[in-house]
């Protein structure tokens, strides 16, 4: 009993980061039916920006409530605007060409990203600095939950609450939603597409910068290739929940979470990671449109 | 001057080539309808007006000229597209669907006024405020569409297809609508197949067949015309 309740919550801990990075993967996606393979590696930049901050700041010094949210304001602003070059500089330009081009060019600055940032900042792993107290909260015979596990849930249950705020409440999400549903619908009610796709670039990566720190102070190691394995894990739990449904992205996060929670608890940790390629393969073949997603048909 | 004057006006597809250099032109608070078979090139000249497919030529909307704009300022000049097929989003509500067509607006009296208006015009969309727009039917989405771009507050209105897949009950609703809002003095620019229909309430309409235009004339002339009654009306 002990053991089932720990791992339900260390699973919702890992599920709910993952849930903040497909949420990026898949509002770009519903917006641009494109999969940004760069946001991963946007994640892995917003790390590096908030552990130079926290360096430069001294922030370890002095752990808490404050120098959480700078390191989280560094590495959301840093991803926000990082993303928002990306779409300008490379996604643009290509608006309208075919879709193969534009995932190619995907790869390309994933790519780009990965060994710029093993030129810029080292190939060599860094110590992500510790920047909340780590003491047990409840300790019980039950259940052991430490200020960490609480303050990265609390972080992602908050991020969340403002991205859902955002979409089914402002100007930025109603207009989102109805560009995924039919962007030239949208662009003839006066809607200025440029500029809500530009935001939800901003939005998705800043998701992906809040990501960042959660895993650094749980797993205190960077590196510029960070990106890649947890990246692909997201992409799989947002196509687990159907892509380009918000929804469906958070609950096949969690699901992907809890499972390799328990994969890794109960069978070998070996196949932790061959859990979330089974589990792609799986979708891929049994439901290609997800769990919540729609059935569409592409003419070819 | 015509509130909207086009010139020389092509529409592409790719390398195909839908509309052929053609000239209207609409006065402020006529109907003129677009008349045509299938593929005469109706729809493509209001997407291309609209701004959501390439075109070459010029189109001056009150002397400015449209074809440089990106197509959310061509609204924002007061040319509205009311497109086929309606494009209601129909995971949102009827109240969110109405709602973005007012984004760019900023004068929150001017939208509630307007909103008053199509609540007169249809009461049947303030009743499905709260419901999905895709569980309506065709009658009450086409409904919500018109009410959705009176709402961008239209200088020119473009109603295409607007009587498609309707029943006949509705489809009287629907032109007498078009109707009353002319009188208020709403300039509309009107594509419909139900052609006699759209000739008895048009000013003028154009005959388009293959990208170009055959005829012109009055509403009632072209439904007296011997060769459009054989072509277009089925006499």
């Amino acid at each position: 009993m002990q053991d089932i309740t720990q791992h339900l919550i260390n699973g919702l801990s890992l599920g709910s980061i993952y849930a903040l990075i497909a949420l990026g993967y898949t509002m770009v996606y519903g917006v641009l039916q494109l999969i940004n393979f760069a946001h991963s590696d946007i994640y892995m930049m917003g790390a590096f920006a908030s552990y130079y901050v926290s360096r430069w700041f001294h922030l370890e010094d002095n752990p808490g409530i404050a120098s959480l949210s700078l390191a989280l304001i560094a590495s959301m602003t840093a991803c926000a605007l990082l993303g928002v070059a990306i779409e300008r500089l490379a996604y643009r330009p290509l608006r309208g060409a075919p879709k193969l081009n534009i995932l190619i060019t995907a790869i390309g600055v994933s790519l780009f990203l990965e060994f710029s940032g093993q030129l810029i900042f080292g190939a060599d792993p860094k110590v992500f600095p510790s920047l909340i107290e780590d003491v047990p909260l409840i300790d019980t015979e039950f259940v052991v939950l430490k200020s960490l596990e609480v303050t990265v849930f609390v972080i992602t249950l908050l991020a969340l609450g403002i991205l859902h705020y955002l979409v089914y409440k402002t100007k930025f999400g109603k207009s989102m939603r109805a560009i995924s549903h039919n962007m030239t619908t949208a662009s003839i009610l006066g809607i200025n597409v440029n500029k809500v796709i530009v935001i939800t670039f901003m939005v998705g990566s800043a998701l992906a910068g809040v990501g960042s720190v959660l895993v650094g102070l749980k797993y205190p190691k960077i590196e510029p290739l960070m990106g890649v394995m947890i990246g692909l894990k997201a992409f799989v739990a947002a196509v687990l929940g159907g892509i380009g449904n918000m929804t469906g992205a958070v609950i096949g996060a969690l699901l992907m979470g809890l499972s390799e929670e328990f994969v890794v608890a109960y069978l070998s940790s070996t196949l932790r990671d061959a859990l979330a390629f089974g589990l792609l393969i799986g979708i891929l073949i049994w439901k290609p449109s997800g769990l919540f997603g729609k059935n569409s048909i592409e003419k070819v | 001057m015509s509130l909207l004057e086009v010139q020389n006006f092509h529409v592409y597809y790719g390398s195909i080539e839908a509309v052929k250099g053609i000239n209207f032109e609409i006065n402020e608070g006529e109907i003129v309808s677009l008349i045509g078979c299938n593929g005469a090139g109706k729809s493509s000249t209001l997407r291309g007006l609209s701004g959501v497919v390439k075109t070459s030529g010029s189109a001056r909307l009150n002397g400015h000229e449209l074809l440089s704009l990106a197509t959310h300022e061509r609204v924002q000049n007061g040319l509205v597209h009311c497109p086929e097929g309606r494009g209601l989003f129909p995971l949102m509500s009827v109240r969110e669907n109405l709602e973005i067509g007012t984004f760019f607006r900023k004068n929150k009296s001017g939208i509630k006024s307007d909103l008053e208006l199509c609540f007169s015009l249809f009461p049947r969309v303030k009743e499905r405020l709260d419901q999905l727009a895709g569980t309506l039917s065709g009658g009450e989405q086409q409904m919500v569409a018109i009410c959705r771009a009176l709402l961008g507050q239209p200088k020119i209105l473009f109603l295409d297809e607007p009587s498609l897949g309707l029943a006949p009950i509705v489809v009287a609703q629907i032109f007498s609508v078009i109707k009353i809002l002319n009188e208020r003095g709403a300039t509309i620019l009107l594509v419909e197949q139900n052609a006699r229909q759209a000739l008895k309430i048009s000013h003028r309409a154009y005959v388009l067949e293959t990208g170009e235009i055959l005829f012109k004339g009055t509403g009632k002339e072209l439904l007296e015309n011997n060769e459009i009654q054989k072509s277009y009306l089925g006499i």
